[in-house]
């Protein structure tokens, strides 16, 4: 098992560098100048361009850039921002929080709300109650999300006043944003869950254990509950590696802080040491969380554990 | 008992196809269902409520908004279609070649598809979008390279899988070239799950493009698709609702019915 | 046996959602509370800011005519600097304005009124100025403003390592030093002499040469300046506090001594639904850049006011490209601006909230040209003969056609949809149909987008706001000596024209050049000129004495809450 985990390991050493060259790739070889980022095209010489390039050091060989690049990373230096001089490194510390509080949250409510109609799915099977939830699973990830969004806002915010649309300070501005995102995912996990619960409860051995005098209980959270639990894994790891995805919209929507909209800014205005910064980290949390998901799997279910 | 359930969710799937069917014939004919020009504007008739002249109502340039959605249904199927058969291609070859040759293509094919996986569709796409300059093309471009992880992955294991079936063990053994395996019995074989993925995905790319025309990267042009329309609409949501509510209802509709009835071909191809 | 699992499975479901919202709840308490650990500054003074707005505004039975509050504006754009000489953005100046100061301030009428100078005397040639300053001005880290501080200032504007925007220093032009003659009267030289210099002095503020040094260029997130509001932190908002130093408000404000406002927090909601929404439901005091289409209905709704003002400079206007051909033809260029109906544009889009524009420059201004007004130019009819004359002739596909060459126009145009500016180039290409013109609208994010299609453009809006009129018309648009137009308009007379109102001292005689070229635009249709930006700001009527400058920025200087 410890083997595993460290080759898991060296394997994500790998995918981190991997990202990091990735990116570094698209944002310098799409079409397009980064200066830009810095200097409005309209209103500067093409001298004045090349002067700042040369004191930003843009003008040197691509190659010898990104060395010097993961050099500074390696000594915690994420560079600056090309638009703003903030230090990328406090720019995402300051960030970073704001969206995985939203992320986790979504991912409660789309767990909470997933295992919930799914199992009620699975259990009215073929009823109308059945039909139902799964036709709003489908409507719920059918819908643009920053329209739902605009929509609650609109409706919770501006008609009722029961919660504020906008900021990110306290937990009620957590509210909105993170029901929006989490109703969205919840749809694929009833989906999941309802279709592994149907598996168990069918099980020879589900009928065996009962019959062996096992208590209801037991049968119910050791093998329905454990059988429920891989694929809802599976989709937590899904949706917090996506959370940066999740959140470049959803940041917009609702005003809130967090490195889903400063990414989705610095992309537009190429500012490259952001871009880089915020991928280099949502990286990480992929790969950890990736991780986890691996160990958790083998916890859960024995099968794994041996395979 | 169960024969009610089963028409019910027939029902479902018969109405999801006739309203594709119905939004096929506004990509195909809008002029024998729009009743407007989409690109008239009557400046007379600003922001009307929906009524029997105007069924969507007008928009802010007193534009008829059904003709407009109508008309727009052809790009937004254009972005969609398109989207899903150039990353379900590459996607789909690259997930078989590297499923059926193995060893160190597959490995390294596998550390690639993970360094992607990192980087989340939506900023590939909006890098793209963001560089290239915004045309119909280019964000179909930046659709479909974000979506060729996920179709690539797909293929790659349904190819592993039934490379391992015995029966194309026994044409190996039995001397048949790799290509001829490959063509004749791989990917003959794995392309139902492919297809029940690509019909989903056809959904989830109009989805994204809606997503990017809302981060400002979508296109202006003569007709705008729905996307587009759904996010221009939305300063207008207090004051004359209907420019975005009817667009956003077509697009869930759409996406909707789409996904109904790749659920139904689950059913079908993969009956568990 | 079947129902029985089935409830098993029932209150399993439930037991599993308990747990599940039990984790929610300690999920939420706990990033809240990290959160705020990361957050380091912003923490503690967001904690007093909740306590002490609730007695100022409910509870606490003050003398009716205590002022003060908080107040929560919501900005439309993040500010690019809160650094006032690297900021080159209106939306950055609605902040600085608030911490900084500068030597002269402009009253409702553009004229001069003492600020941080008391006096000043200029020199006949107008290329040297000599300012004496006020002898009791601190920055808000304690340290004195003073003849040194000046020159530090304009030093500091022409350092590179500042990375100045172009905006202000283009200013400035012509700067050659700065001289502190006694501790507080400071000299100003310049190679030459301008008359808009003052002007232009008005919107130059003052940093603390102290905290430049300190922060190097890490000032632009620690500003420190003399103004009435002192940098508390930029986090999620920008939040300013109330210095009780201050003591030199100019005398056009409504009052002396430190400002009203408590607090001043600037939020950045840059989606109009949610930024007017929030006015709507009081979270926030005042929300700037409000949509045509909702300052109807703000307006009647009870509880909430608009404010506004006209912004001055150079109007919306669609610039031609001069270096195509095609606009160097005087009958082509009369009949593009037949074919557009501005007032229908106008109309449609802002709803009777915009003003038409209808002069190269705004009103307000010294020099501008009111003989212009209702004079309107489109005729569809005259528009296509004055096409047929030049020999573009309607090919079969309904568009014009000479030599085989199609009449198509290549549009290009900013996103987002600011002023719904992408909007009126929609109409455009619809009106110009009618006459046979295609249009072909291009959009772009990108600043290497914007490169290319600049070269490439053959239509272009973009407006301008600045006080002065001669670094207006100076600037990008329509001076071509030794400068860079983006209309690459090259004509001789215009440039004769701006050189001589450069340099003309007297306000009489410069007006009648300004009518004069203005005359010039209209008669040989060079521009089309738009709408004039009004700016917005909705605000809950408790929000009293938001008043605007000269230039339309806010003054918060005056508000109070009642």
């Amino acid at each position: 098992m410890a083997g595993v985990v460290i080759k898991k390991i060296l394997t994500s050493l790998v995918v981190l560098f991997g990202a990091l060259v990735l990116v570094f790739l698209i944002m310098n070889v799409l079409p397009g100048d980064p200066i830009f980022s810095i200097v409005d095209p309209t209103t500067t010489s093409p001298e004045e361009i090349a002067a700042l390039k040369h004191e930003l050091g843009m003008d040197k060989p691509l190659g010898q850039q990104f060395v010097e690049y993961v050099i500074d990373i390696l000594h915690g230096d994420f560079g600056k921002s090309r638009a703003s001089s903030e230090p990328v490194l406090a720019l995402i510390l300051k960030n970073l929080p704001k969206t995985i509080e939203l992320t986790v949250v979504s991912v409660v409510i789309s767990v909470t709300l997933g295992i919930l109609l799914g199992i009620l799915s699975a259990v009215f099977r073929n009823r109308v109650l059945d039909t139902v939830v799964r036709v709003l699973s489908l409507i719920t990830i059918s819908m643009p999300t920053f329209w739902t969004g605009v929509l609650f806002i609109l409706l919770f915010s501006v008609k009722l006043r029961w919660l504020p649309s906008m900021g990110s300070e306290g937990f009620r501005t957590l509210i909105l944003p993170s029901v929006t995102l989490g109703i969205v995912s919840s749809g694929v996990i009833v989906r999941m869950v309802r279709n592994s619960a149907l598996e168990i409860i069918n099980e020879p051995f589900i009928v065996t254990l009962r019959a062996k005098g096992l208590a209801e209980r037991t049968v119910m959270l050791r093998h329905v509950l454990r059988n429920v639990m891989i694929p809802t894994i599976t989709v937590i790891g899904l949706q917090v590696t996506n959370m940066l995805a999740g959140s470049v919209i959803i940041e917009t929507v609702f005003s809130r802080q967090g490195i889903g909209r400063i990414i989705s800014t610095a992309i537009m205005a190429r500012d490259i040491p952001i871009v880089q910064g915020v991928v280099f980290f949502s990286a990480i949390i992929c790969v950890v969380v990736n991780l986890v998901v691996d160990v958790s799997y083998a916890i859960i279910d024995p099968r794994v554990r041996r395979a | 008992m169960k024969k009610l359930k089963l028409s019910l969710s027939d029902a479902l799937a018969v109405i999801s196809g006739l309203f594709i069917a119905f939004i096929l014939l506004c990509a195909i004919a809008p002029g024998f269902v729009a009743p407007y020009s989409p690109t008239y504007m009557n400046v007379a008739d600003l922001l009307q409520a929906p009524s029997l002249t105007h069924l969507f109502g007008t928009d802010y340039f007193g534009r008829d908004v059904f003709s407009v959605v109508v008309y727009g249904s052809r790009d937004s199927l254009i972005i969609g279609v398109a989207s899903v058969l150039t990353g379900g291609i590459i996607g789909g070859i690259l997930g078989a070649l590297a499923g059926f040759i193995g060893g160190v293509v597959d490995t390294i094919f596998n550390r690639f598809i993970e360094i992607l996986m990192t980087i989340p569709g939506i900023l590939l796409a909006l890098a793209i979008a963001a560089a290239l300059r915004p045309s119909l093309f280019s964000i179909v471009l930046a659709i479909s390279v974000s979506s060729i992880p996920q179709y690539s992955r797909v293929m790659r294991g349904q190819v592993i899988s039934i490379k391992n079936r015995p029966y194309i063990t026994v044409s190996n053994s039995i001397g048949t070239r790799g290509a001829v395996i490959f063509v004749k019995h791989v990917l003959l074989n794995s392309w139902s799950p492919f297809l029940v993925m690509a019909t989903l995905g056809l959904g989830s790319s109009i989805l994204v493009a809606s997503g990017l025309s809302f981060l400002g990267l979508g296109i202006i042009k003569e007709i705008p698709d729905w996307g587009t329309l759904l996010s221009q609409g939305r300063g207008y949501l207090v004051v004359a609702h209907w420019i975005c509510t009817f667009p956003g209802l077509v697009i869930t509709a759409f996406v909707l019915a789409i996904n109904i009835i790749g659920d139904r071909l689950r059913d079908v191809i993969d009956p568990k | 046996m079947k129902n029985n699992l089935a409830s098993r499975i029932l209150s399993a479901t439930l037991a599993i959602l308990l747990l599940a919202l039990t984790v929610a709840g300690c999920a939420a308490d706990k990033p809240s509370g990290t959160a705020s650990d990361a957050g380091t500054a912003s923490a503690a003074p967001e904690a007093t800011n909740g306590t002490r707005a609730v007695p100022d505004e409910t509870a606490d039975p003050a003398p009716i005519d205590a002022k003060g509050g908080n107040l929560v504006f919501a900005l439309a754009t993040t500010p690019d600097h809160l650094d006032p000489h690297r900021a080159g953005l209106a939306v950055s100046t609605r902040v600085t304005n608030a911490l900084f100061d500068s030597l002269v301030a402009l009253d409702e009428n553009g004229g001069f009124v003492p600020y941080l100078a008391k006096s000043w005397e200029v020199s006949d040639d107008y290329s040297v100025y000599t300012f004496k300053l006020r002898d009791d001005v601190k920055f808000h880290d304690g340290t004195p403003f003073n003849a040194e501080a000046v020159v530090f200032n304009f030093e500091r504007l022409y350092n590179p390592e500042t990375q100045a925007t172009g905006n202000i220093t283009s200013l400035f032009s012509g700067f050659l030093s700065g001289e502190a003659l006694d501790e507080f009267t400071v000299q100003l030289n310049f190679s030459v002499g301008s008359p808009s210099f003052l002007t232009n002095l008005a919107r130059f503020a003052f940093v603390s040469p102290a905290a430049s040094d300190k922060y190097g260029d890490q000032f632009t997130r620690n500003p420190v300046g003399t103004g009435a509001f002192r940098f508390v932190s930029y986090d999620e908002d920008i939040k300013l506090e109330r210095n009780p130093d201050y003591n030199w408000a100019p005398e056009i404000r409504g009052h002396q001594g430190p400002a009203y406002l408590e607090t001043l927090t600037y939020k950045i909601v840059a989606e109009e639904a949610t930024r007017v929404g929030s006015v709507e439901s009081r979270e926030v005091s005042a929300a700037e850049t409000v949509p045509p289409q909702n300052v109807l209905s703000l307006r009647a709704t009870p509880g909430l006011q608009v404010l506004e003002k006209l912004t001055l400079g150079l109007p919306y206007t669609l610039f031609y490209n001069f270096d195509k051909p095609i606009w160097n033809n005087l009958n082509v260029r009369k009949a593009i601006r037949a074919g557009v109906d501005i007032g229908t544009i106008v109309q449609t889009l802002y709803l009777g909230t915009y003003p038409r524009a209808w002069s190269i420059i705004s009103p307000g201004l010294s020099g501008y040209d009111a003989s212009l007004e209702n004079k309107d130019h489109y005729d569809p009819e005259a528009a296509k003969a004055l096409l047929e004359a030049e020999g573009w002739l309607v090919g079969a596909d309904g568009y014009r056609e000479k030599d085989g060459e199609r009449l198509k126009l290549h549009y290009f145009d900013n996103s987002p949809n600011r002023e719904k500016r992408n909007d009126i180039a929609v109409m455009v290409r619809e009106q110009l149909k009618e006459i046979g013109v295609e249009v072909e609208v291009e959009i772009s994010t990108d600043g290497y987008n914007q490169l290319v299609s600049i070269r490439g453009f053959d239509v272009m809006g973009n407006s301008f706001l600045s006080g002065d009129l001669v670094s207006s018309l100076r600037g990008n648009f329509y001076y071509t000596e030794g400068g860079f137009s983006i209309a690459h308009l090259n004509d001789p007379k215009v440039n004769a024209w701006i050189d001589q109102v450069a340099s003309e001292f007297d306000p009489a005689k410069a007006e009648v050049i300004y009518k004069e070229i203005q005359q010039y635009f209209d008669e040989n249709a060079l521009t089309l000129p738009i709408y004039v930006f009004p700016y917005t700001v909705a605000a809950i009527e408790e929000v009293t004495d938001l008043n605007f400058d000269f230039l339309g920025y806010p003054v918060f200087y005056d508000t109070y809450i009642k």
